[in-house]
Order: structure tokens, then C-alpha cells, then sequence
């Protein structure tokens, strides 16, 4: 996709997503704020798989302490500020801790370490009553106020407090694609390319690794934070290992090579959850076979088969080389 | 003449096999010096622990008058010395100006940074521009490595040890799989290389039109421990080798 | 003193579960290098099939026992022939993610044909009835599983040690191109083991549904116990897994009784301490 073209499709999508409120009902305007919100976890947890190569089962892990922090803050201090930086502050800190723990060890093994860190983190929602209310969980989270520069903007309303995450989304969105397109990018694309040679390239590959789990727990729990003022409760299950699937499945769906895959793949999988769930309640059943076939199939996600589309579209010759495209990381 | 680098005792098993045992190898700077031996001889073991890829059971290594036996590769690599890989190690996503990038933005500190585009970095793409029209591979900047033919893919083996901008780069069979045409230009460019950036070599081949064509020095290796060193002339006349080497062309 | 002997009997009972599947998980990621999130699912469907035959269909015990661990080991190579195999020299990122999708396919598969949480059909009248232990009743049913556990135990030592197939397997997982040049049909004995595995899957399942109810949740929660096995064994490591599923049956019966409240906190941590400590295994040589 040209500059020019990416421009005005950019800019198109944000004028919709500007006026969203104004068009479409509190449902749907409800729903994008999901999107939204796995949109943030996807594009942080792709930074670790896609960019980095790591693949991780606990990111629900760091979501929930994310969730979790921000709705204790919420309860004790009703302002929203606090409760997100307080959340994703903590979470980056977990992330820093348990990453410390893991990124020594190999793929198969980092991947088990982060199941088990998701799940001790899991048992704790669950059952340390004191802090986190048990399996009752955290209930009355107040959507609190935005209170910033003195000023005090009440949310009353979903459509507000959806203005408030589309900035939030927007701006981290855009702070992670300016990481990838920086050296620490390049350095983490050598390092998921060849751990050896990157090491003998003057790379530290331990701090690389645990940099991108850091920000892609940060990430997680940035997103876990958005949850509270919008549902005013925080339960166990979004801590449990079958909810990091989320993330990684909007991932590969909408495609690990490219930056908008991601974003192209929350908004699928909440979409598309939303459509299966009205016919029938076996939604996993759908999302399950979704994921074999991509797969074995479609390595590359919607966004590698929307850019081949694209490339054929366009129909411009190219040299012998492989098209690099400009969005291709 | 310095000496770069100083290997002493070194000794290196792998259950009972003892790969390396009992290693000593000096290497002074200029030139190139090239590490032969019949397979097995435990070269490319050697390597791997002077790249710092193994740590050793004994001994010690020192560069540049620093102890650097229990530094991991990276820092190594920020000392200055680098090496290529015998088995292709390239990174196959990135382009090949990316390939040398890396390299680069890893020994100038630029990988700290986080929000600046790497456009915004262009002395060292300039250099990595200029590295890769050494190479010969000017034209294939913006492929992806993994896609490059067989040859060009060997070069940029080599260019990405020689773009940390080494004092000593360690070259493991770089010659592999090439064509004798092919040969004959790597060891133009690694001659090239070695004159242009003052990068003192260490070549592990087997082929020895490279080693004769090339080295200044000879370091013949068998059962993990030197057999014998010298000039090629002396190494090509000496009879312990030629024993040693029974079957193998010299 | 006797709550103690007797709980650590009712753990080692239980352990036979976990040996079952995690034996079939551990010679799985050994020879082929897979770790097979769905095995879970696979125990889940034994436990289903078994249910169906034996708890609603009425099938002698043996029978359905017999028919659902077959069906759910041709099911397990037909996996690893069909979805795994296209997947071998890529990222093994790509082999967890689709057993990760098999996951949410079977278990969600089988709240479609099964429903929801079963009764528990009753146990075989040549095996009802129960000894006494430590003072206590101790069913016959669990005796039972004990026998099987170590029956399975000794048949892999068997299998693995004495018989061509074995060594086949051995080579395999040792070294692959080498087998494969040496004439061993490595397409065939990866075919073979998942079969096994599989249909060990299943027995622990089958053997479940007299004494457990059935449900869809139940391979999720046995995946992660497996997974801790295997960590605390080694991957791979037979020998480990049968040491770690004894390990991890009698601690969680003691845990049970003790700290209800962290119990799960608890072994996560132990499986994580591993891993950091020991990746390849308490028991690794």
C-alpha cells in the first residue's frame, strides 16, 4: 500500500471511529471498546511472538494484574488516571520480575514457564480473598472520573469513557509502532531470527528478551486496566490460561508479519465471536478449527493475504526479489 | 607485531569424546592466519570457544591482553572480535542491508534507542551501504536474506562479522559449498578486507588453494591440539602434516 | 499418623490418572518433539466414549474400555499424520498453537455431542467392594488402577526395552535423519507413538468414569497437571513422568486435606521452581 493510499485509509478509519458514538448503537460502541482493548494486548503480545519469538501462554496473567490493580485504586481513589498508570505500572513491573525468571531458557520451556506464571497468578485471583475477593471478585468499580491538568471530566456514559480508551489505544498503538520501526526493533527481529547470531553480533540477547516481555506485559496489563471503569467488576477467569488465547489468537489471525495484523485480528475475533455467539453457543468449536486452518494454511494471517490481494491488485512488475512491503516489519 | 589473542590450555569434552584437549594458539595481529586439521581435529570446537558460543573446561583465553574466557559472545563481540558460522547463520527475515545493520547499530549503542526510526540513523546506513558494495551485493540490499542464492548468502555471512568492525574476525569454513569461481572471489575479498579495515583474520578451511593463497601463518590441528605451525611453505613441506593428512589433498 | 498413610493411598490411586496421560504426553514430546496441548482432549474423549458405552449403551466394563481407548488412539494418529505432520521442520511455535486450536475444537466438540457434567454410571460389579486400609475402607476400584498403572509401567519398560519397536522408537527420538537413513520408517513411528499416547489418554479417561463425572472441563484441568509431570520428570523422560505423577498425585491429595486454599498456587510454583532450577527434570541422568 502506497504512502498516500495509507494516509487516507488511515484517516478514514479514525473519522469512523471518531464518530462512532453519533452512528452506532451502545452496543456497538460497547464492543469497540473490546476491540480496543485486545487491539492494545494483541499488538503488545505480537511485539514478543512476531517481533521477538517468543510465545508466550500468560499474558492473561499481566492483564488480570493490570485489571485487578486498577480497579483496587478505583475503589480507594476515584479518579481514572491513577487506576491506569497504577495498573500498567504493575503489571510491567510482574512482567519485569517473571521475565527476569524466564528469558534464560528456550522456547519450549520460556513457553511452559509462562503457563505456569499465568496459572500461579490465576490461583491467587482466585483464591486470596483479602486482595482480590476471591472467585466473587472485585465488585461496584466506579467508572471514575478523568481527572487531569486540573480538569475533571466525568464518564458517565459508555459513549464518554469510549473516548477515553480510543485515545489511550490510539496513543500506545502508536508508541509501539514507533518502537518496531526502531533499532530496538531491528535488534529484536535478529534476535527471533537467529538467537546465536545476534549474541555474536554484539547483542544482548537476555535484556532484548526480557525489554520485549516487559512492554508486552506492560501492554497487557495496560489493556487489563481499561477493563474496570467499563465493566465495574474484575472476576478470576480472565486470568486463567485459556484467556491468554486471545490475544494470540487475534495475532496469528490477523497475521504475525505485519504491524496492523493484530489490530486487523482483534477486530476479527471480536467480530466474529459476536456473530457465532447469536447462532450458537459453540463459539470456541468455531475459533478452534478457525485456528487449525490458519495454521496449517495461512501462516501468514488476513493481513498477508489482504497485502497479497493488494500486490496482485496493483499488478505493478516487479524485480526478481521478494516484495518487501513498506508495512512488513 | 601484537599479540590479539592468547589461547592456553584450553580443553573441551562432550561426554567422552575430548573435542578440544589442551589447545595453546597465539595469533598476532596482520594478516591472516589459517587453523587446518583432518575432520574431527576439533577446529571448529576451538572456535566455538574462542567466540565464547562454549565455555571451557580448562584453560584460558585472552584478547588483547584482557581475560575474556568467561565474557558470553556479545561482549566479546564489543571487544572486537567477532566470527561467521560454517553452518549458515544469517538472519533470514531481514533484508541484507538489515543484516548489516544490526551489527552496526549493536557496536554504536544505537539499540538503546527506542522511538527514533532507524531511518533516522544514516551514517550507519551509509556504512552498511558501503559494506555491502564490498560484498558485491549492492544490488540486493532490500531482499531478504533467506532469499538470496547460496554464494551471496556466504558473503553476507562474512559481512556480518566484519561490520562489527572487528580487531579479530574468526572465519569458519567460509568457503563452503561455493563453486571454484565463487572461492576465488571470497578470497580476493577477504585479502580486501583484511588491507581496506585492518581486520586480522583467523580462517578455519579445508580448501587449501584458500589457505596457501591466503594465510601468512599455518596452524595445523589434530585430535584437539596443535600438531605443528608455520609458514605455509614450511607446512606444505613438512612430513608430520602430509602424514596426518594421508588422503586429503595438500 | 493413619489419615496420613491412608490420604497418601488415596494419592497414589489417583496418581494413575495422571501416569496415564502424562506418560502418553512425555513419549510423545520425546520422540517427536511435540508438546501436545490436546491431550487433555484426549483423555476427555476416552472418558466420554467410555461413558457412553458402558454408562448409557450398557457395554460390559472391559469392552468399552477397550473400544474407546482404540477409537481415541486411531483418532490421535490420524492428528499426527493429517494436521502435525505438515507443521515438522517449521517454528515449533506452530505445533503449540494448533494443539492449542485442537483444544478449544475437541473440548468444545464434546459439550456439543455430550452436554454438559454426567452422572457416574457405577462400577463394575467384579470390581466393587473395598478392603481396609489405615483403618478405612479403601475401594477395590482403586487397587484396580494401581494394578493397571503398574501393568502400563512395566508393558512400556517392555516395549521400549525388548521388543524391534522399541528400539525403533529409541532411535528415532535419538537421533531422526540417522534412523531414517539407518531404514527405520520414522514416518510410521511417529504415527505409532501418538497412537500410543493417545490411546493412554483414553485408558485414563475410560477407567475415570465409574468414579468421576465426566465433563468438558476435565482435559483442561488434566493438561496442566500433565504439563507440570512432565516438567518435574523431564520431558521425555518415562521414568520421570511415572516418579513425578506419584509425586504430584500424593501432594495434591495431601494438599487437598491441608491448604485447600493454595493448593493450585503451590504447584504451579513447584512446576515453575523446576523449570528454573532444573529444566530437564529432577530425574533427568
Amino acid at each position: 500500500m502506497n504512502p498516500v493510499t495509507r494516509r487516507w485509509a488511515l484517516a478514514a478509519l479514525g473519522g469512523f471511529l471518531l464518530l462512532l458514538p453519533l452512528v452506532g448503537s451502545r452496543y456497538v460502541v460497547y464492543l469497540t471498546i473490546h476491540i480496543l482493548l485486545l487491539a492494545v494486548n494483541a499488538v503488545g503480545f505480537n511485539l514478543l511472538f512476531g517481533y521477538t519469538g517468543l510465545l508466550s501462554f500468560g499474558q492473561a496473567g499481566f492483564y488480570a494484574v493490570g485489571a485487578y490493580t486498577c480497579a483496587r485504586i478505583l475503589l480507594a481513589w476515584p479518579s481514572l488516571l491513577p487506576g491506569l498508570v497504577g495498573g500498567t505500572a504493575a503489571a510491567a513491573a510482574a512482567a519485569f520480575v517473571l521475565g527476569y525468571l524466564s528469558v534464560r531458557h528456550t522456547r519450549i520451556y520460556f513457553a511452559m514457564l509462562t503457563l505456569a506464571f499465568g496459572m500461579m497468578i490465576f490461583s491467587l485471583a482466585w483464591k486470596w480473598r483479602a486482595v482480590t475477593g476471591g472467585d466473587d471478585g472485585l465488585v461496584g468499580v466506579p467508572r471514575a472520573p478523568l481527572e487531569l491538568l486540573g480538569w475533571t471530566v466525568p464518564l458517565p456514559t459508555v459513549e464518554r469513557y469510549y473516548y477515553v480508551v480510543l485515545v489511550v489505544a490510539v496513543v500506545a498503538i502508536a508508541l509501539m509502532y514507533r518502537l518496531v520501526h526502531s533499532p530496538l526493533g531491528l535488534a529484536l527481529r535478529a534476535v527471533r531470527d537467529s538467537e546465536v547470531r545476534a549474541g555474536h553480533v554484539g547483542l544482548n540477547v537476555r535484556v532484548l528478551r526480557l525489554v520485549a516481555f516487559t512492554v508486552a506485559g506492560a501492554y497487557a496489563g495496560l489493556a487489563g486496566a481499561l477493563l474496570p471503569p467499563l465493566e465495574n467488576t474484575v472476576t478470576p477467569p480472565i486470568a486463567h490460561w485459556t484467556a491468554s488465547a486471545e490475544p494470540v489468537l487475534a495475532t496469528l489471525l490477523g497475521g504475525i508479519r505485519h504491524f496492523a495484523g493484530p489490530l486487523v485480528g482483534a477486530f476479527l475475533l471480536v467480530a466474529v465471536k459476536d456473530v457465532i455467539v447469536r447462532f450458537t453457543v459453540h463459539w470456541s468449536l468455531v475459533l478452534g478449527a478457525v485456528v487449525v486452518v490458519l495454521v496449517l494454511g495461512f501462516r501468514g494471517g488476513v493481513a498477508s493475504a489482504l497485502e497479497a490481494l493488494l500486490v496482485r491488485a496493483q499488478a505493478r512488475p516487479r524485480g526478481v526479489s521478494a516484495p518487501a512491503g513498506e508495512e512488513a516489519p | 607485531m601484537t599479540e590479539l589473542l592468547v589461547a592456553r590450555g584450553l580443553r573441551k569434552r562432550f561426554g567422552d569424546l575430548a573435542a578440544v584437549d589442551g589447545l595453546d594458539l597465539r595469533v598476532e595481529e596482520g594478516g591472516c592466519t589459517a587453523l587446518i586439521g583432518p575432520n574431527g581435529a576439533g577446529k571448529t570446537t576451538a572456535l566455538n570457544l574462542l567466540s565464547g558460543h562454549l565455555s571451557p573446561d580448562q584453560g584460558t583465553i585472552t584478547f588483547r591482553g584482557e581475560d575474556i574466557t568467561r565474557l558470553p559472545p556479545h561482549a566479546r563481540v564489543q571487544r572486537g572480535l567477532s566470527r561467521s558460522f560454517q553452518v549458515m547463520t544469517i538472519f533470514p527475515e531481514l533484508t541484507a542491508l538489515e543484516n548489516l545493520l544490526v551489527p552496526i547499530l549493536a557496536r554504536t549503542g544505537a539499540v538503546r534507542s527506542v522511538l527514533r526510526p532507524v531511518h533516522a540513523f544514516p551514517e550507519a546506513e551509509e556504512e552498511a551501504r558501503r559494506l555491502l558494495e564490498d560484498l558485491g551485493l549492492s544490488g540486493a540490499g532490500e531482499v531478504p536474506a533467506g532469499n538470496l542464492p547460496h554464494g551471496d548468502q556466504r558473503r553476507l555471512e562474512m559481512g556480518i562479522a566484519v561490520a562489527s568492525r572487528p580487531r579479530l574476525c574468526l572465519l569458519d569454513e567460509p568457503s563452503s559449498g561455493l563453486n571454484p569461481l565463487e572461492r576465488a572471489g571470497l578470497l580476493h575479498l577477504i585479502r580486501q578486507l583484511s588491507e581496506q579495515r585492518g581486520v586480522t583474520f583467523v580462517v578455519v578451511e579445508h580448501d587449501m588453494d584458500v589457505v596457501f593463497g591466503l594465510a601468512r601463518w599455518v596452524v595445523v590441528m589434530n585430535r584437539g591440539r596443535v600438531l605443528a605451525e608455520g609458514t605455509p611453505e614450511a607446512i606444505r613441506a613438512s612430513r608430520e602434516v602430509r602424514e596426518t593428512y594421508l588422503g586429503e589433498e595438500v | 499418623m493413619e489419615v496420613l498413610a491412608y490420604q497418601g493411598l488415596i494419592g497414589l490411586s489417583s496418581a494413575m490418572y495422571l501416569w496415564l496421560i502424562s506418560a502418553g504426553l512425555t513419549i510423545i514430546f520425546g520422540v517427536l518433539g511435540v508438546l501436545n496441548f490436546a491431550h487433555g482432549s484426549l483423555f476427555m474423549l476416552g472418558a466420554y466414549l467410555g461413558y457412553t458405552l458402558y454408562g448409557l449403551a450398557g457395554f460390559p466394563f472391559g469392552l468399552a474400555v477397550a473400544a474407546s481407548v482404540g477409537a481415541v488412539a486411531l483418532l490421535g494418529a490420524a492428528v499426527e499424520r493429517g494436521l502435525l505432520r505438515p507443521l515438522y521442520g517449521l517454528d515449533p511455535s506452530y505445533q503449540l498453537l494448533l494443539t492449542f486450536g485442537l483444544v478449544l475444537f475437541l473440548d468444545d466438540l464434546a459439550k456439543l455431542v455430550w452436554g454438559g457434567v454426567f452422572r457416574i454410571p457405577p462400577i463394575p460389579g467384579w470390581l466393587q467392594g473395598a478392603v481396609v486400609a489405615f483403618g478405612r475402607p479403601f475401594p477395590h476400584y482403586n487397587l484396580f488402577l494401581m494394578g493397571v498403572g503398574l501393568l502400563v509401567a512395566l508393558g512400556l519398560w517392555l516395549a521400549f526395552d525388548r521388543t524391534w519397536w522399541g528400539r525403533a522408537v529409541r532411535a528415532t527420538a535419538s537421533d531422526r535423519e540417522m534412523a531414517s537413513a539407518l531404514g527405520i520408517r520414522t514416518p510410521a513411528v511417529f504415527s505409532s507413538v501418538f497412537f500410543l499416547g493417545s490411546g493412554l489418554a483414553a485408558l485414563g479417561g475410560a477407567l475415570s468414569t465409574p468414579v468421576r463425572p465426566v465433563s468438558p472441563g476435565v482435559g483442561a484441568a488434566m493438561i496442566v497437571q500433565a504439563f507440570i509431570i512432565t516438567v518435574i520428570g523431564g520431558l521425555g523422560n518415562l521414568r520421570g513422568a511415572f516418579v513425578g505423577s506419584l509425586l504430584v498425585g500424593v501432594l495434591s491429595s495431601y494438599g487437598t486435606l491441608w491448604f485447600p486454599e493454595f493448593e493450585l498456587f503451590f504447584i504451579f510454583a513447584i512446576m515453575a521452581g523446576v523449570l528454573l532450577v532444573r529444566p530437564q527434570g529432577l530425574f533427568a541422568p
